[in-house]
């Protein structure tokens, strides 16, 4: 734990990671205000406001309005909420389903082993992005859908890197300390492997809330997650893109939420693998 | 010790059974989706207007009254057989209609991975020889930059930047309709940018190179963020080892320790992270095709999953995936061939 | 022709790091003859390979040379630019390591690397250089030069490694080679066979080596002239005789006592107390006066660490209350 007190400290010192920091934090409580930060929520949700159809960005509507003039900014304040559920949603199903898993067959080894990982293999053979908007597209395009169909495609990763961390912990002493004193092998997954296989799912998790929305984002796009009239903004950019030339801002501003938040997650994460990256830290020479 | 081209056989043979099996289960994958699908196959096959036995019918032409895993073996057997369905919206064979698309999404490919090199590569290297400079500063936030955009934004702010504030570009499809007209470009690649080179048809060329410009370099930009980010942190790593200050203490120049010496070692890690980009390749021209009007299988694919058109997506799912699959098989032997490391590990 | 070869005076080398300043080398002198090998011994983080090091101008982007001469063959090398040192990098003057497994490098054939450092430093045809590189291995004792050039680096063993490794220094007529702790990774039998090589290439060749070894056996084995150091201080220089029969310098004297004897079967094992101090903030002066027996108050004097002083005229110890007749 006093690695994360140290890797926060260095983090501060990275301006980079830092603005990425500020950015998060500034997504995550907008997310949560989302309502009452909103200067037309009710807009936001999808009820349309035809007097301030195309309406370029002004002191009324900051971003602009769409074409049934609906406030842009109020939209992407409201669908802030949605991304970063779905976000949350989808790593922590992914984390859920593979982390257990990787630990399980790092672990034990040998049948278990081959099994889980051929099957991660597998999956993790294909693109997946092209999987999940496959699953999407099976399942029947919605919200729901494509945060099962994000879910399933992302799982894999996250078992590959549990049992990597898992494997290296069986040999460690303290793992066989507890196997010669009799705990139960589901004990030690638990108490041993698990907590200490944390740290690089945690910046990988970073990583990924950004490039999950990044990616329900574009399944959004092709249509086949959030529908009309939720304010996603992926969505919105699709909606948007017929009227690129004239009223620009219908689809700049949603993408540029979407650039920004993946932008601010990736920095983050960054600078959180070089703080915890024990190679990275400047050395004594002797 | 003459064991290693054994080795490097013994590697080779069992990659190749690995990737078979894959293949096999991607397979298994998508007759699966397919199942999942909750639409009646067999009522999309004959339309909305039909009749409860035209439908029955359907059934059993379709083989759907067959118990699962042989409806699975009938599905193999067709996909061998170059069957893939036929597409709901163009009521063609789907294989014919990927046949069709398939050179314009390969020449955009092509392009967009060539840029990723020649801007990725050097970035990579760079920002590693001059650590923690403003040099490297700035190509690590471009290079995050290009993983963190999404693609079809930047697109749409290509068009408004090059199409309409500026006016140089033009707005999409391959090749201006006149010029496609008048200086109709022989068929030798398949690929129009090169045939037209290599005909010295000039005005299909010039045409050619401004329209896959755009796109291509909107393609590019996730793959640049990949391969220079790899290449940066495997030519860190590369640069601490032993071998590298065994090299200096030999009084070699640092043009040739770092050309000729180093890169050799990044090369690996590198082709993997090659390996990875074209997924995002791939899946990249969904977007970006559709973007550009770029006639190619990823406006074709974008179009199926809009309209839900389920052999296609079906179909494209499977032969896109397995391309994924032998791409990155090549590369893992081109790797092992090149570096005799990998063999052992 | 010159006898003396090497010439050091006052080195005085920090390292600025994250930490602060590391105080690596304070004012250490001593000279290496044409065919000689001169060890230089001390414990781990006294500053022998910072020494080596910075001979040849390889020290990290974070090291600075504060003070001090550095000559070889009579022209000063702290002087030169980069583009001179690289000449006499693998020519004039050659390094070998203590690891050669990782020295090497994995993905090219030992051909392809020896073949390297020779167009590196001459303009040989391919012929001429394949023969050159053959009679170098074969000088360095390699059975099967042919077969060895298309091997890569981990299909060989240990002492064949560190052999190739030799062989690679010697392809320019170096009339220096730096030595770092060459046998410490190496099977103990293997270790003979090198050093044994060293002493054949000295008397053969003419060649002088810097031996860099924390081992005292290894020094009373191969060296001609020897040179402690402690903390970056360098406490006694002399021949081997001189520093291991008669040394003056009460760490030296220590150190030799503590070495285990049959002569103190039954007594406890003599130690040297306290532990070898950080050298970010190293003690005043003399930078052993903290575990000296002898030590006095002259002997804590901020910048006035004891300079050497001559006992013979080949025998010099930096010490303000030299110990013996």
């Amino acid at each position: 734990m006093a690695e994360h007190r140290i890797s926060f400290l260095l983090l501060r010192k990275n301006p980079v990671s830092l603005f990425g920091l500020i950015v998060i934090t500034a997504f995550v409580l907008t997310a949560a205000l989302a309502p009452w930060v909103a200067p037309y929520p009710e807009q936001g949700r999808g009820v349309p406001n035809l007097e301030a159809m195309f309406a370029p960005p002004s002191f009324t509507h900051l971003f602009g309005a769409d074409s049934l003039g609906r406030d842009i900014m109020s939209r992407i304040i409201m669908g802030s909420r949605i991304s970063l559920m779905i976000s949350l949603v989808v790593v922590v199903l992914a984390i859920g389903i593979g982390m257990p898993l990787g630990a399980l067959a790092g672990y034990m080894g040998g049948m278990t082993d081959e099994v889980v990982m051929r099957v991660t293999d597998l999956f993790l053979a294909f693109p997946s992005l092209l999987l999940a908007m496959a699953i999407a597209a099976a399942l029947g395009p919605s919200l729901t859908n494509s945060m099962i169909a994000l879910a399933i495609s992302w799982w894999p990763w996250y078992t590959r890197l549990v049992r990597g961390q898992s494997v290296s912990l069986r040999e460690r002493p303290f793992v066989e300390a507890a196997r010669a004193t009799g705990v139960r092998d589901r004990n030690i997954i638990l108490r041993h492997i698990l907590p200490n296989s944390l740290s690089p799912v945690i910046v990988q998790a970073t990583v990924d809330i950004g490039t999950v929305i990044l990616a329900a984002a574009s399944l959004s796009f092709l249509g086949l997650g959030a529908q009309q009239p939720t304010p996603e903004w992926g969505l919105m950019v699709s909606s948007g893109r017929v009227y690129i030339f004239e009223q620009w801002w219908i689809s700049g501003f949603p993408g540029l939420a979407i650039f920004a938040v993946a932008l601010a997650f990736n920095l983050v994460g960054d600078g959180l693998r070089e703080a915890l990256d024990p190679k990275v830290r400047r050395s004594r020479r002797a | 010790m003459e064991g290693m081209s054994l080795r490097r056989r013994e590697y080779f043979i069992r990659r190749i059974i690995l990737t078979v099996l894959v293949l096999l289960g991607l397979t298994v994958l998508t007759f699966i989706l397919a199942w999942i699908v909750p639409s009646d196959p067999a009522a999309l096959y004959v339309g909305p207007r039909a009749r409860p036995e035209e439908v029955a019918k359907a059934r059993v032409l379709l083989g759907l009254d067959k118990p699962l895993y042989v409806q699975y073996f009938i599905y193999l057997r067709d996909i061998f057989q170059g069957d893939l369905g036929v597409s709901i919206r163009t009521k063609r064979p789907v294989l014919d209609d990927l046949r069709l698309n398939f050179p314009n999404s390969l020449e955009l490919i092509i392009a967009s991975l060539a840029i990723a090199l020649i801007i990725g590569l050097p970035l990579g290297i760079v920002s590693a020889k001059r650590k923690d400079t403003i040099v490297d500063h700035i190509s690590r936030v471009v290079t995050v930059a290009g993983v963190s955009i999404p693609a079809f934004w930047l697109g749409l702010l290509m068009q408004l930047l090059f199409m309409r504030v500026l006016g140089i570009l033009p707005l999409g499809g391959r090749i201006d309709t006149i010029v496609g007209m008048m200086y109709p470009v022989k068929t030798i690649t398949g690929l129009d940018l090169i045939d037209s080179l290599l005909t010295g048809n000039w005005p299909a060329f010039s045409s050619s190179l401004q329209h896959i410009i755009l796109p291509a370099l909107t393609l590019s930009a996730y793959s640049i963020g990949l391969i220079a980010r790899m290449t940066r942190s495997t030519m860190l790593e590369v640069l601490g080892e032993n071998y590298i200050r065994t090299a200096k203490a030999w009084g070699f120049s640092d043009r040739v320790i770092t050309y000729t010496y180093a890169l050799k070692n990044a090369i690996g890690p590198t082709l993997t992270v090659v390996g990875l980009t074209f997924a995002y390749l791939i899946t990249g021209t969904f977007y970006v095709e559709t973007i550009f009007y770029w006639p190619g299988i990823g406006s074709y694919s974008a179009l199926a999953l809009l309209s839900l058109d389920f052999p296609v997506i079906m179909g494209v799912t499977l032969v896109l995936g397995t391309a994924y699959v032998l791409i990155n098989l090549f590369l893992d032997l081109l790797q092992a061939y090149l570096d005799p490391r990998v063999v052992l590990g | 022709m010159n006898e003396r070869l090497v010439s050091i005076r006052n080195l005085k080398v920090h390292f600025f790091t994250y930490d602060g300043v590391v105080q690596a080398l304070e004012d250490v002198s001593f000279d290496i003859d044409r065919k000689q090998i001169f060890g230089l011994v001390g414990e781990t983080g006294c500053g022998k390979t910072v020494t080596s090091l910075t001979i040849l101008r390889l020290l990290p982007e974070n090291a600075k040379i504060l003070n001090g001469q550095v000559a070889f063959k009579g022209e000063d090398l702290l002087s030169k630019s980069e583009k001179e040192m690289r000449r006499l990098r693998g020519g004039s003057i050659s390094m070998i390591f203590q690891d050669p497994a990782s020295s090497l490098n994995p993905v090219f054939t030992v051909e392809k690397q020896l073949l390297r450092v020779l167009k590196e430093h001459s303009s040989a045809d391919p012929t001429e250089a394949r023969r050159r590189v053959i009679q170098s291995m074969e000088e360095v004792g390699l059975p099967d030069p042919r077969r060895i050039l298309r091997l890569y680096s981990h299909e060989l063993s240990g002492g064949m490694q560190q052999r190739v490794m030799l062989a690679a220094s010697l392809l320019s007529d170096p009339d220096l080679l730096i030595a770092d702790e060459p046998t410490s990774a190496i099977d103990v039998t293997i270790q003979a066979q090198i050093l044994k090589l060293l002493r054949q290439l000295k008397d053969g060749r003419g060649l002088s080596v810097l031996l860099i070894t924390h081992n005292m056996g290894v020094v009373a084995e191969t060296c001609d002239r020897v040179g402690v150091m402690y903390a970056g201080n360098m406490a006694e220089v002399g021949t081997m005789r001189d520093v291991l029969k008669k040394p003056h310098h009460p760490y030296v004297r220590a150190l030799l006592e503590a070495i285990p004897k049959p002569t103190l079967l039954g007594k406890e094992l003599p130690e040297i107390k306290g532990t070898v101090p950080s050298l970010l903030n190293p003690p005043p002066g003399c930078r052993y006066h903290p575990r000296c027996a002898y030590a006095t108050e002259v002997c804590r004097r901020p910048d006035a660490s004891p300079q050497p002083t001559a006992l013979t005229n080949s025998h010099f110890v930096s010490c303000y209350h030299p110990q013996g007749d």
